[in-house]
């Protein structure tokens, strides 16, 4: 017997079932002067809600975040590793690490491992060299830049909603609305998005994070 | 020469492969919250089953019977309704409230009122809710090879004037309770129900029997598991069986 055989029988059938993940809706919108990121809190392990009030924003550098969606141990294990390389890269800089290489880092990860992983991630934020930026890594290990950038299983519900009402250079405040109400309606119609709203404010001087309960989600 | 392939059993064998019949099987024996999707059309095999999840409560008092039911109905991660009534008035004195795939219930349900119609004009008399037990139990087996795929509770007042509460799965194997949960979220509400109207991992027993206490807690146990499942929620369906008849209330709940 050789020793894949031997692997291939020692390793067991993973049972989907029990895996937790992000039924996410998570989206990312650039602004006039920043980027708001914005995630819904529900992880489900198949049809049962883990935690209603789960945070789907990473940290990867002092001003680069990431959003998971996807297989929650696959895409937290991920953004681990970007963390590590962007902190390599920034000691070897000597100043603030760029988006796009974080973006690069993660779709390498995903597009080396595309059979074994289930992630689709945003990774934004602002850099000294190209200033906000939002590239969206599906996860096929394919990534694109873009002013705005949408996924998870709620973002199919709403991407009629973010093209009729996104407008470039809106203000931190109607970005902040529009973002909200993005992800109420993607909660009211996707079953396994919900819980509570987080958003994530990046500006070249400071990050925000702010926190939406359900029962303050509007509809209409 | 293979006589083997000339015995009647053999033929019968292979008839009962190629419909697949072992399809059925899964339906009936796994958990159904395990039933795939119905993607199976484009490779030949269709499956005509498809769970529409939901959660329904009942529980049986002294001298009434209270379902507590959510009102959503969902395909996959789409949500289908938001105000989809499950539980059906059979008789004046009688319910039926279901989980599982509408299509299947809605016609079980049809199929229930027209059998109550029958025996009516063939006894002159409405049937009890012990006749409607055996009746439902039988309805469902007749169907053994391609069951209706609707998990219920018959809840009804007893020619005592006692409440009961009536429990069954897809193939009609059935049992008389004092309280049932069925549906998606029936793994998070049974132990509730233990808890309150058993008693089960109490210290100090307390426990419910008057009408408004029973149905807050009907309320609050729809809404605990619309917390934590996500097919169930949008709103609670208080249906009320008692003497004076059959009262039906709405109360809205989580929506996401």
């Amino acid at each position: 017997m050789s020793i894949a055989d031997l692997q291939n029988e020692i390793i067991p059938e993973v049972n989907t079932h029990s895996v937790q993940t992000d039924g996410t809706t998570i989206i990312a919108v650039k602004y006039d002067g920043g980027i708001l990121l914005g995630a819904d809190g529900r992880s489900a392990n198949n049809m049962y809600v883990g935690n209603k009030v789960s945070d789907k924003l990473e940290p990867i550098h002092q001003r680069i975040y990431c959003q998971r969606s996807g297989t929650s141990s696959h895409t937290s294990t991920i953004a681990r590793y970007v963390r590590y390389y962007m902190e390599i890269q920034a000691n070897e800089l000597g100043n603030l690490p760029p988006v796009e290489s974080a973006a690069q880092v993660m779709r390498e990860i995903i597009y080396s491992n595309k059979n074994s992983l289930s992630a689709s991630m945003i990774c934004s934020g602002w850099d000294p060299y190209k200033g906000y930026q939002i590239y969206q890594v599906n996860s096929s290990g394919y990534f694109e830049q873009g002013n705005w950038a949408l996924s998870g299983s709620g973002g199919t519900f709403i991407w009629g909603y973010i093209d009729a009402n996104y407008r470039e250079n809106m203000t931190r405040a109607e970005c902040k609305e529009f973002i909200k109400s993005c992800i109420a309606l993607a909660c009211y119609r996707d079953s396994s998005s919900g819980g509570c709203i987080r958003l994530l404010d990046i500006t070249q001087d400071r990050v925000e994070r702010d926190y939406v309960q359900y029962d303050d989600f509007k509809i209409k | 020469m293979d006589l083997e392939n000339y015995t009647n059993v053999n033929i019968f064998k292979k008839v009962y492969e190629k419909r697949e019949v072992s399809s059925i099987h899964n339906v009936v024996e796994q958990p159904h919250h395990l039933l795939k999707d119905n993607t199976q059309h484009a490779k030949g095999g269709f499956n005509p089953y498809v769970n529409n999840q939901g959660t329904t409560v009942a529980i049986a008092g002294k001298d009434f019977v209270l379902v507590a039911a959510d009102t959503r109905i969902s395909q996959g991660f789409n949500i289908l309704s938001r105000d989809y009534s499950r539980t059906t008035k059979l008789t004046d004195q009688c319910v039926i409230t279901s989980g599982g795939m509408v299509a299947d219930i809605e016609t079980l349900h049809k199929l229930l009122i027209a059998k109550v119609k029958t025996y009516q004009r063939q006894f002159k008399k409405t049937p009890t809710v012990e006749s409607l037990a055996q009746l439902l139990g039988n309805t469902l087996y007749g169907r053994r090879f391609m069951p209706y795929y609707a998990f219920n509770l018959l809840c009804g007042i007893d020619q005592n004037g006692q409440g009961s509460v009536y429990g069954y799965d897809a193939i009609g194997s059935w049992d008389k309770l004092t309280y049932g949960v069925q549906g998606s979220g029936s793994e998070l509400g049974a132990p509730i129900l233990d808890n309150q109207f058993v008693g089960h991992n109490y210290l100090v027993k307390t426990l419910p029997d008057d009408v408004s206490v029973v149905e807050d807690t009907g309320k609050d146990i729809i809404n605990s598991i619309a917390e934590r499942d996500i097919y169930t929620g949008d709103q609670v369906e208080i249906v009320i069986v008692d003497k004076n008849g059959i009262r039906v209330k709405r109360e809205p709940i989580r929506r996401d």
